[in-house]
């Protein structure tokens, strides 16, 4: 289980951000998170995945010690997520091994892999960015906003192929949006931004 | 590469090696030979004891580029090593922050005669001195660079993805900086053979027996007077001219480098697959 406990957070000089708040998530379960938006769902989201320290609080991972991080972030920008100097082929070799069943299943087409990132649509490149996140074997993956940016199509394939992958390899997978109906759709259960924090 | 890098990088390596290939027995001292003014038996004239001073000139360039080039590699290394270090925490940031900042606010050339005066001047004092002093700019620039590097999703994924600091230095860090890094180490070199045949000029370099540039203008000062304008001028013209070549080296890189390569590349793939990308959906 992956658990945050009393997590507070603020930016250097800013004012608290993230007060006293708790979130777990099982393995195998969807969880969405929904809040308005600058409520502070990407803050937690990088809190959970590593990305940031909170000032006070736990972060607790039931994991055995690997090279990878157990919680991996897929970000709501993939054009910032990788190397605008690489070439695919290089972007998705940094995560490790590469795993041709895998790309097939993501759609991920092998003219793409000698191409630079700016060669490829946002819908494209953030399939990379999801086999890039697959292929450490994540415990949790957490999709901040991921489809934001898609047309409806490309993001009913997006969301397809996730909860197929999670289902596959038992990883726990919260996603985050505002869009209520796209939760009601795809999670298990759903938790509302301003009920974690409790005093 | 294009021609304006090639020009340069030709003429710089074919006198370069004229300058290796000439034989130290070849500026030997010819007393009745002394003195002469240019002609075309001795391009640069000869010196007070006879030698030609055109191979000494080359000869003393030999030595400069090869200072030049050993200092400039040393402060680039330095300048980088230190930068990187400074990503790894604030702490140490300030630390190399303050030390920029106090060599920088030191004249250049009082800390480098300090420095190889206290080494024992000769090849050893001035190569150390020089690196020593050249770094504070170049690590200005890396280190903002990389900072702001640092910060990008992009770099701090890979350490998510199990990658080491060491792996991320190597794979994301150098291959941004390398344009910095090669223009960097071009605009030192001309500043080391000045301040080489300066410091030399001075005193504080190297032996005087050796042909360097600046012992050939320090020696030339005595002899102006009398009129021999040679000694000075064809030396002095050919240092300059050593300089310009290098700097418009680097000049021609950078702007090499700075070429827009994923842009470059976007229109030519643009370019051939319009046409069959075209009819092609991918939902068809």
């Amino acid at each position: 289980m992956l658990e945050a406990k009393e997590v507070t957070y603020r930016h250097p000089g800013g004012f608290y951000l993230l007060e006293n708040i708790h979130f777990s998530i099982q393995k195998n379960e969807v969880v969405g998170l929904s809040g308005v938006s600058g409520a502070g769902k990407t803050t937690l989201a990088k809190i959970l995945a590593g990305f940031l320290k909170p000032h006070y609080g736990t972060v607790n991972i039931q994991q055995q010690k690997r090279k990878a991080h157990p919680v991996q972030l897929i970000w709501q920008h993939p054009e910032q997520a990788v190397n605008p100097k690489w070439r695919i082929r290089k972007i998705l070799q940094e995560a490790g091994n590469m795993d041709d069943t895998l790309f097939n299943e993501l759609g991920i087409q092998s003219e793409w892999l000698t191409r630079f990132p700016q060669q490829l649509s946002g819908g494209e490149l953030q399939r990379v960015c999801i086999a890039r996140a697959l292929m450490t074997n994540p415990d949790y993956v957490i999709a901040d906003e991921v489809t934001t940016m898609l047309d409806p199509i490309a993001q009913a394939e997006i969301w397809q192929l996730l909860l197929r992958m999670a289902d596959k390899k038992q990883f726990g997978l919260c996603v985050i949006s505002h869009d209520r109906h796209l939760l009601d759709k795809v999670c298990d259960r759903i938790v509302r931004f301003e009920e974690l924090s409790y005093d | 590469m294009t021609k304006k890098v090639m020009i340069p990088l030709i003429l710089l390596i074919v006198l370069y090696t004229t300058s290796i290939l000439i034989d130290k027995d070849m500026i030997q001292v010819q007393l009745l030979t002394k003195n002469h003014p240019p002609s075309l038996e001795h391009l640069f004239g000869t010196d007070w004891l006879g030698r030609d001073m055109f191979l000494r000139t080359l000869k003393g360039l030999e030595l400069s580029i090869g200072i030049g080039l050993l200092t400039a590699v040393l402060s680039t290394m330095i300048g980088f090593l230190l930068s990187v270090l400074s990503t790894i925490h604030e702490k140490i940031d300030q630390v190399i922050s303050w030390l920029v900042d106090l060599f920088l606010s030191l004249p250049h050339l009082v800390t480098l005669i300090l420095i190889s005066f206290t080494l024992g001047g000769g090849f050893k004092g001035v190569v150390i001195g020089l690196a020593l002093t050249h770094w504070p700019q170049i690590t200005r620039v890396l280190r903002g660079e990389l900072l702001q590097l640092k910060e990008m999703p992009y770099v701090q994924l890979s350490g998510k993805f199990g990658q080491s600091f060491w792996w991320k230095v190597w794979h994301h860090y150098v291959p941004h900086v390398l344009p910095q890094l090669l223009v960097g180490f071009m605009l030192i070199f001309p500043h080391a053979i000045l301040h080489e045949a300066s410091i030399t000029f001075l005193g504080f370099g190297l032996s005087a027996d050796e042909p360097a540039i600046g012992i050939i203008l320090s020696e030339s000062m005595q002899y102006l007077t009398s009129g021999m304008w040679w000694l000075a001028f064809f030396p002095g013209v050919m240092l300059l001219i050593v300089i310009l070549l290098f700097q418009s080296l680097a000049n021609s890189v950078k702007n090499d480098l700075e070429r827009d390569i994923q842009h470059e590349a976007f229109i030519e793939h643009s370019a051939t697959n319009h046409s069959a990308s075209e009819n092609k959906s991918p939902y068809s």
